[in-house]
């Protein structure tokens, strides 16, 4: 390779683990941080499943996972990550704590969304007689998608950020290639061509989603 | 509702929300609960779907003792029990028309079905023209109307008001207000509402109940609790709409005696007044007055100034008694 050619093969190679780490890696938080997310809000005081003590292990998972450094989370769950997927390295071993590390956040996001649902709504469901899941289905998660479709795409930046650091562990990504070639190598120019990328990717995923929440509130 | 008792919190913190109130809501009537905010009438109201679940009594609606129902039996009666709101509860998601479904899909409608019925209850609101708005694009009593169609989706037999129209300016109130009494007639659904505005217990209660500090202090049919009330916090809601009395400054004036006065009922249709004057000197003033009817009961409510010689004027006084109106003189108030 030439020393002043930018290796472009190299960064449309980085750019599609990227986006896998981040397609994967959204795809299976979402729907895990939602869960978790429902169940911390519904266990809280003064919601219908009201349990002290699961709200207060849940909200303290959720806090301790949040407050790692997604860098060492990394290396932390290795073994977990070696036991779920077979291997901790690598755009596969990137994934589960990826999820790990987004998980927790988008439920703290879904919970955020969930409680800023009007608590009259679910008091004239439960005054109609809904059975409990189908407020949660038909009512909470209905009422709450603006600012869960908004959680989601912060989610998802986030997770463009990590992505950035799983180069540590061999994951690949543009972020590991800015790394490797542009600060190890001295090549601004791969440096610039990979952030330029990024911003990019945020920018699409942004306005996304800011898209997605305008025209579901469109007549709210 | 028998004996309810409901309390929040707990040891030293616990506040006494309701203290042991029974109430009977005759079938088919229109009966209001009014109290100051904080009387512990909302609770109450939510404990007859048990949204809010008394600490101990019993709640029996239509025969059916819903405090001994578990969930599910529970819910079911709810469906037979419609609720509208002060500030309506509509799905900020759906359109008019879903949130009147809404209720009929739990019944188990298929979509069409439920859309079709849905149509006909806007009709029923007065909404036919808004089944596709979303509430945002709706005006307040537009939304209560709304939220009156979803509440009567299920066929109710009993619909609770909480506060349904405090967030209303008093023309859409009115408006409000004649459609529930068109749903009591017309479909014979029972009412019970709670409010904090005697306007609306004057225009379409046949009965009240009058809550202070979690008890029921008085209650009656309606034109006899608002032009006798016993207990001071009925007096202190009937306060708010009363114009000031002007008789209190002019009872100091020299010359006759200042009398207040009340009739309803038949005495409101007789000449008492000038009956009563007939062969004495005595004359009279009118100082301050209503003249008006509370559901359909005629009633006045005046101050008077007799001037005559004192002797005629209690002759004068003795009559109108007879007639069947209610004087209260200054020495005796």
């Amino acid at each position: 390779m030439h020393h002043d050619e930018i290796p472009w093969p190299l960064i449309w190679q980085a750019a599609r683990e990227t986006l896998v780490m981040l397609g994967s890696s959204l795809a299976l938080s979402v729907p895990i941080g939602l869960v978790i997310g429902v169940l911390v809000f519904l266990t809280s005081p003064g919601q219908f499943w009201q349990q002290i003590w699961v709200y207060r292990l849940l909200s303290l998972v959720v806090n301790v996972t949040r407050s790692v450094p997604f860098i060492i989370m990394l290396i932390y769950v290795m073994p977990l990550t070696r036991w779920l997927v077979g291997t901790s390295i690598g755009v596969e071993g990137a994934i589960p704590p990826l999820v790990i590390a987004a998980a927790p956040f988008f439920a703290r996001m879904t919970e955020i969304a969930l409680r800023e649902v009007d608590r009259g709504v679910i008091e004239a469901a439960e005054a109609m007689g809904t059975p409990r899941l189908l407020i949660i289905w038909r009512v909470l998660l209905r009422e709450a998608r603006g600012g869960l479709i908004a959680g989601a795409t912060v989610t998802a930046v986030n997770l463009v950020s990590y992505t950035a650091m799983s180069g540590v562990i061999g994951g690949g990504g543009l972020g590991d290639l800015a790394i490797r070639y542009g600060y190890q190598r001295f090549r601004p120019d791969v440096m610039l061509v990979t952030v330029v990328l990024l911003v990019i990717l945020v920018q699409l995923l942004q306005s996304f989603g800011d898209r997605l929440v305008r025209q579901l509130s469109r007549n709210q | 509702m028998d004996n309810l008792c409901k309390s929040y919190g707990s040891g030293k913190q616990a506040v006494t929300v309701i203290d042991h109130v029974s109430l009977e809501v005759p079938k088919g009537e229109i009966f209001g609960i009014i109290g100051q905010s904080g009387a512990g009438k909302s609770t109450l109201l939510r404990c007859v779907n048990l949204l809010a679940r008394p600490d101990s009594g019993s709640v029996t609606v239509g025969g059916v003792e819903l405090t001994r129902l578990n969930t599910r039996e529970l819910q079911a009666q709810r469906r037979k029990i419609g609720m509208i709101f002060q500030h309506f509860n509509l799905l900020a998601t759906l359109t008019a028309r879903d949130n009147v479904a809404f209720p009929l899909r739990l019944e188990g409608l298929s979509r069409r079905e439920s859309r079709r019925r849905a149509d006909e209850l806007l009709e029923l609101v007065g909404m036919a023209g808004h089944a596709d708005k979303h509430p945002a694009q709706l005006s307040g009593g537009q939304k209560q109307r709304i939220g009156i169609a979803r509440a009567l989706a299920g066929n109710p037999d009993v619909l609770l008001c909480d506060e349904a129209t405090s967030a209303l300016d008093q023309e859409t109130t009115r408006s409000v207000l004649g459609l529930l009494q068109e749903i009591n007639r017309k479909l014979g659904v029972t009412i019970l509402l709670v409010t904090h505005e005697i306007e609306v217990v004057r225009s379409i209660c046949d009965r009240v109940a009058v809550m202070h500090r979690g008890r029921i202090v008085e209650s009656g049919r309606t034109s006899d609790l608002l032009l006798r009330p016993a207990h001071p916090a009925t007096r202190e809601l009937l306060r708010q709409t009363e114009e000031p009395d002007g008789a209190d400054a002019s009872a100091g004036e020299s010359g006759g005696t200042v009398i207040r006065v009340l009739y309803a009922g038949d005495a409101a249709g007789k000449p008492a007044l000038s009956e009563a004057l007939r062969g004495t000197s005595v004359q009279f003033v009118i100082l301050h007055g209503t003249v008006s009817r509370i559901r359909d009961v005629p009633y006045g409510r005046l101050t008077i100034r007799l001037t005559g010689p004192p002797g005629e004027t209690a002759s004068v006084i003795g009559r109108l008694q007879e007639q069947g109106w209610e004087v209260e003189t200054p020495d005796a108030s």
